[in-house]
């Protein structure tokens, strides 16, 4: 690894400065990383997890849920009931994401703008920062024809007349392989990792990786930098030793479960006790099909068709997003909630099956004010995110649609990840059923991939953390720029909502800072 | 007076042997129970006790997917894959892992002295899937937790080994044979 890359377990001093520390390396710590050192700043980013790069990527699962993914891949809420996927290496979950790119919906936007007295983060005032960030990550639609896993999807929708669209990715050079989630083999999925990374270091931006942020520093009303543990590959301290990091400027960009439990570890003032509150994430429920020919959901680019058709329905239900899920051997196995030879019974066809997946958008209604981020014993943060009949109504909506779905586009079986449920021969019997699933938690699966909120943004200091700005309410020296500070979910893949509103904040907090 | 240990040991090698063939699990009684000891990998978390009944729990939990497995030292890549997941999650979550563990022991050596698993015979596997469908379809959350968790571990772990992928038709992920001046060009 080059010289300014540095494992913290390797550096003795028990100093490090800089002009602005970066706490996290994800989609906002990367963007907000380049933007400082193009403006000259000595910027250091701090990351928990491990640096790896296209080298180390074998396309293995064995390897890639503990290494790249926060526990293993099977990071959970507190009850359990959602399993969160979510990065952990140098570039976060840029890294491991399907690389599903859109821009925050204008819908969104204008809620922001109507709720929360957002109203300089307009549609028309984003739209130039969205645009620049989809040229700095090649951002555009696919081009390659979809793999059968989405042309499902497409051929479902055709049919019953529902809309459909192609998605944007963030590649250069994809040559279609389908591993995305296990780290970029070729370096072609354009994550913070070979872009804005690399560009900052060029810059003469350092990066202090295995470096877990205990705490930040506060001297009287000001941030100073923080305090660093370096740990092991497994996130847990390898030694006493204590980094202090001092920083003119200090930028929390740990995502939406890492950024409050270092506010809550910190113990910052919170007067209105907002810190970790509103914390979304997009649940999502899966449906299962086995089709006539072989699908291989494993291979080729993992989502490439989406469905907005039910996003934003007209009643105040909540909407979703379906897209297709991709298939590898061991997430699946642990989606199929079977056991023995029933469960191999609906793997050993493992090439047949096909995924779609429904993210609700939650955050929009008094009936969906999200989770709570607090801290475990150990100081550790723990999610209760809790699952109520207006989530329900819409995950049941969102498996009846998945169904219909699959078997108009000519599934042999259905199966919706329940653990009551079974497979379905025919859409009406699967509506029969799917009616009929009691809606609970541990009963029906839920998982997420995109955490968001927490460190809610907005005009009114009552119920926000940071200003328009991003700037932290009650305290000098911090602003907060990653997806912590939505004050909803999106309503789509949040990678660019992420880019486009960091790379705004963080050049507007560039042009304030002093060299 | 038995201990809870040989109790395990006896449990997991039951149902080891008991199912049809199965290579490492048709092994004898005692180079299975061997194997298991012999196990030189440095374990984290896993103790001798929760490696025996992670034994009587797998062929439970993956029923025919065990039977076109070939290699003997497989069962072991398994646990050693289980305990590196295990390894990587908080300490919060080690802590409820190993509440689990403890009680899957104690309910399996309790069953064993019970005589529910009265001879080594096929039912032995029986008596284990029908422990996990009682946890699985449990009115109380936290035994379906319970079995959702340990599926995942189980299975998890299992269908990332490329040994069970001939069984499912998962060819794997393409070879590249990238050099490395491929990588150089994006490195500083």
């Amino acid at each position: 690894m080059d010289k300014q890359s540095i494992n913290a377990n390797d550096f003795k001093q028990e100093v490090i400065e800089a002009d602005v520390a970066i706490i996290g390396s994800g989609a906002g710590g990367g963007v907000s990383a380049e933007i400082l050192a193009q403006a000259g700043f000595k910027v250091l980013i701090i990351e928990e997890g491990p640096y790896l790069t296209g080298r180390d990527f074998k396309m293995q699962e064995s390897d890639a849920y503990p290494m790249l993914y926060q526990e293993s891949a099977a990071r959970k809420t507190k009850d359990k009931a959602i399993n969160i996927l979510q990065g952990r290496s140098v570039g976060g979950s840029t890294v491991v994401n399907w690389t599903t790119s859109f821009r925050t919906p204008e819908k969104t936007l204008d809620f922001w703008g109507n709720e929360f007295s957002l109203k300089e983060h307009s549609h028309k005032k984003m739209a130039p920062w969205f645009a620049k960030m989809e040229r700095r990550l090649n951002i555009e639609p696919w081009k390659i024809p979809a793999n059968t896993n989405n042309k499902v999807l497409q051929n479902g929708a055709k049919k019953l007349g529902w809309h459909s669209e192609t998605i944007s990715r963030n590649v250069k050079g994809c040559a279609n392989l389908g591993y995305c989630g296990m780290g970029c083999p070729l370096n072609a999925k354009q994550s913070m990792m070979v872009t804005t990374i690399p560009a900052a270091k060029k810059l003469g931006a350092k990066v202090l990786y295995q470096a877990k942020v205990e705490k930040l520093l506060i001297d009287k009303n000001k941030v100073t930098g923080c305090e660093v543990i370096p740990v092991g590959l497994n996130s847990k301290a390898s030694s006493n030793q204590k980094i202090k990091v001092r920083a003119k400027h200090t930028i929390l960009s740990a995502g939406s479960i890492g950024s409050p439990a270092i506010l809550l570890r910190s113990k910052v003032p919170d007067p209105y006790q907002r810190v970790g509150k509103r914390t979304f994430l997009h649940p999502v429920v899966v449906s299962a099909a086995l089709m006539t020919d072989k699908v291989n959901g494993y291979a080729g680019a993992p989502q490439s068709i989406y469905s907005d058709e039910f996003l934003w329905p007209k009643d105040d239900s909540m909407g979703f997003k379906i897209e297709a899920a991709p298939l590898h051997p061991s997430l699946v196995s642990t989606v199929l909630s079977q056991f023995g030879n029933e469960h191999f019974k609906l793997f050993e066809k493992f090439p047949y099956q096909q995924g779609t997946l429904a993210l609700l958008r939650d955050g929009f209604s008094n009936n969906s004010e999200g989770g709570e981020v607090a801290l475990d014993k150990y100081g550790y943060p723990k999610l209760d995110y809790q699952l109520n009949d207006y989530l329900w109504n819409a995950a049941r909506k969102a498996f009846l649609t998945m169904a219909e779905l699959q078997f108009a586009a000519g599934a042999k079986e259905v199966i919706p990840t329940h653990l009551d449920a079974k497979p379905y021969k025919s859409w009406q019997s699967a509506k029969k059923a799917i009616q009929e699933l009691p809606m609970q938690k541990l009963k029906t699966l839920v998982f997420s991939a995109h955490v968001m909120g927490g460190n809610s943004m907005g005009a009114d200091e009552k119920i926000s953390v940071v200003d328009a700005e991003g700037k932290f309410r009650h305290l000098e020296g911090l602003h907060i720029f990653d997806g912590s500070i939505f004050p909803t979910s999106i309503g789509a893949n949040p990678q660019l909502s992420i880019y486009g509103l960091v790379a705004k904040l963080a050049t507007n907090l560039s042009e304030q800072l002093q060299v | 007076m038995a201990t809870r240990r040989q109790i395990l040991k006896g449990a997991a090698a039951t149902s080891l042997v008991a199912v049809t063939g199965v290579s490492i699990w048709q092994l004898s009684l005692s180079e299975s129970q061997q194997l298991i000891e012999d196990d030189a990998y440095d374990y984290q978390f896993l103790t001798l006790d929760d490696r025996y009944v992670l034994f009587a729990i797998i062929p439970a939990m993956l029923g025919q997917a065990l039977e076109k497995l070939e290699e003997k030292d497989f069962a072991m890549r398994l646990m050693q894959q289980i305990d590196q997941a295990i390894d990587f999650v908080t300490q919060s979550s080690q802590d409820e892992l190993r509440q689990l563990f403890d009680l899957l022991a104690n309910q399996l050596s309790r069953a064993y002295l019970a005589g529910v698993w009265s001879s080594w015979s096929r039912a032995n596997v029986a008596a284990v899937s029908e422990f996990l469908n009682d946890w699985r379809t449990s009115f109380m959350n936290l035994l379906r937790s319970g079995y959702l968790g340990l599926h995942q571990i189980v299975m998890g772990a299992f269908y990332a080994q490329p040994q069970s992928w001939k069984a499912i038709d998962y060819p794997g992920p393409p070879k590249m044979n990238l050099t490395d001046s491929f990588y150089e060009q994006f490195e500083l």
